[in-house]
């Protein structure tokens, strides 16, 4: 844990920091959907799309988790931002 | 963290947010606990929902007392450090709006019913001119609304902060972990088998929500309970264009029947959709809701399908409601399934008639935040003390002596 780059941020749709992230982890999060739901990192505009790696390798650095071992994120519907007026006429 | 076997007091089913308080405070009271949880911590309806908590529609004061409870425990894990992480609570400004013609209709049916409700709060419907605060986005033909308010919380927060407060209580959180079977001896609970090992238990708490009936089967037992899926849309993060922070208008309500009803030709009837528009302003978005869909599906589900036509469905109602909206950006759509009670819509909580150390805590349908936090400490007092400080025998399982309308299942299983 580096407290220089605490004020980093890791998720830029919902400005969350690094700090948030280590203090996520120390709550007991150890995927990237258990920080996504304590921090709310990854729901923003781009789904994690940007700070899912990142996060990722905090998660590594920080506990005893193997890369192989992080499972998939959920990844939900539409894929891509759609227009609430394109979904009503689908 | 494998294991074959352990012992516990009581292993509660469920990492929703009755299995989480009821662990809560069965830890806090010093019993030995377990939970054991099929996926992760708030992982369907609990964590799939508004986060709105709120009295239910019925006029029942025993829901009235529960509601009030487990806002006050709200109200102090928001104002102490009892669960280790802020919860978000706050109040929300809240409107609820009409058409003419359901004002018209408001002296019969389920609607009167709701209009009494209100009328006994001092709320009635005002035309849209005399309000204090407008929403000048509304659809045109809305010109009535009754203003309220509401209750609002971080779902994950609160389930998440319960399980760390559980554990600080030295009780034992098992995720990923799912229950196989359940031994009994002359009816009477021994130990659950999960596919990562076995625990032997005095007793089981069922919670699993919408799959409680799952559970049941394994000891013999029929739980009228099925899942109701819900849907909801999130937007993009947008300057915010309302100036309630919970927008409802539930036309399918006005049926005299029932609100929703899967077999109806009406698509908005039959996926249950009512819109409720909330704005979130910590994330800066909006959420849309909502649907009601009751459904059969296997237990193993890995993700409770989000249906194309229910999301067109919310949207072109969403749309009816506040036109504005339909140039915003959807960027993720989310289901979860509330467990319903399919005989009378309440929640099933107790303990159940020849089955010796089964607890049912399951059935909460639209109030699994709003009373979850009390029906945890009902079922604490049900282990530890034998008895519940309020009244609960009406929730209890054996409230169902229809044995036509719905049968027992008579088998005892002895092992």
């Amino acid at each position: 844990m580096n407290s220089e780059l605490d004020d980093v941020i890791i998720c830029r749709c919902m400005e969350i920091d690094t700090a948030q992230i280590y203090e996520a982890i120390k709550l007991g999060a150890k995927t990237f959907d258990d920080v996504k739901r304590i921090t709310r990192a990854g729901m923003g505009m781009c789904q994690g799309r940007t700070c899912q790696h990142l996060i990722e390798r905090i998660l590594i650095q920080e506990t005893e988790i193997d890369h192989s071992e992080l499972p998939p994120i959920s990844v939900r519907p539409p894929l891509r931002p759609t227009k609430l007026g394109v979904i009503a006429d689908m | 963290m494998d294991y074959t076997m352990k012992e516990t007091k009581v292993t509660v089913i469920g990492g929703g947010i009755m299995g989480l308080s009821s662990t809560y405070h069965l830890a806090k009271e010093g019993v030995d606990v377990v939970l054991v949880e099929m996926k992760k911590i708030a992982a369907g309806s609990s964590g799939a929902n508004a986060g709105v908590i709120r009295k239910g529609d019925s006029v029942d004061s025993t829901d009235d007392i529960i509601y009030k409870k487990s806002f006050e425990m709200y109200q102090d894990w928001n104002r102490t450090n009892e669960l280790g992480i802020d919860i978000e609570m706050k109040e929300i400004s809240v409107l609820r709006c009409f058409k003419d013609e359901h004002i018209e209709k408001s002296g019969s049916g389920l609607w009167k019913r709701r209009f009494d409700n209100w009328n006994k709060e001092k709320l009635s419907p005002r035309r849209r001119k005399e309000w204090n605060i407008t929403e000048p986005n509304l659809a045109e033909d809305i010109k009535w609304g009754i203003e309220t308010s509401g209750t609002m919380i971080n779902i994950f927060r609160v389930c998440n902060g319960l399980s760390f407060a559980a554990k600080k209580y030295n009780a034992e959180i098992l995720t990923n972990t799912e229950v196989k079977d359940i031994d009994l001896i002359n009816n009477k609970v021994q130990k659950i088998v999960t596919d990562r090992g076995e625990i032997k238990t005095d007793i089981i708490v069922d919670a699993a929500g919408a799959w409680a009936p799952h559970i049941g089967r394994m000891v013999g037992i029929d739980i009228p309970v099925l899942p109701a899926i819900g849907t909801a849309l999130v937007t993009e993060p947008i300057p915010s264009f309302t100036n309630h922070k919970r927008i409802i208008y539930d036309p399918i309500w006005f049926n005299p029947d029932q609100p929703f009803n899967n077999n109806s030709q009406d698509q908005f009837q039959k996926l249950g959709i009512t819109t409720e528009i909330d704005r979130h302003e910590e994330e800066g978005n909006y959420l849309i809701g909502r649907s009601e869909h009751i459904v059969t599906l296997p237990r193993k589900t890995a993700k409770i399908p989000i249906e194309p036509e229910t999301i067109k469905r919310i949207s072109k109602s969403a749309i009816q409601v506040l036109p504005k909206i339909k140039d915003i950006h959807v960027i993720r759509a989310y289901a979860g399934t509330r467990p319903v009670c399919e005989v009378d819509g309440k929640p099933i909580v107790g303990k159940v008639e020849d089955r010796e150390g089964f607890i049912i805590a399951s059935g909460l349908w639209h109030t699994g935040m709003s009373y979850g936090p009390m029906c945890g400490k009902l079922v604490s007092e049900i282990i530890v003390h034998d008895k519940t400080t309020i009244p609960i025998t009406k929730f209890e399982l054996s409230r169902f002596t229809d044995k036509d309308h719905f049968p027992y299942v008579h088998q005892f299983r002895n092992t």
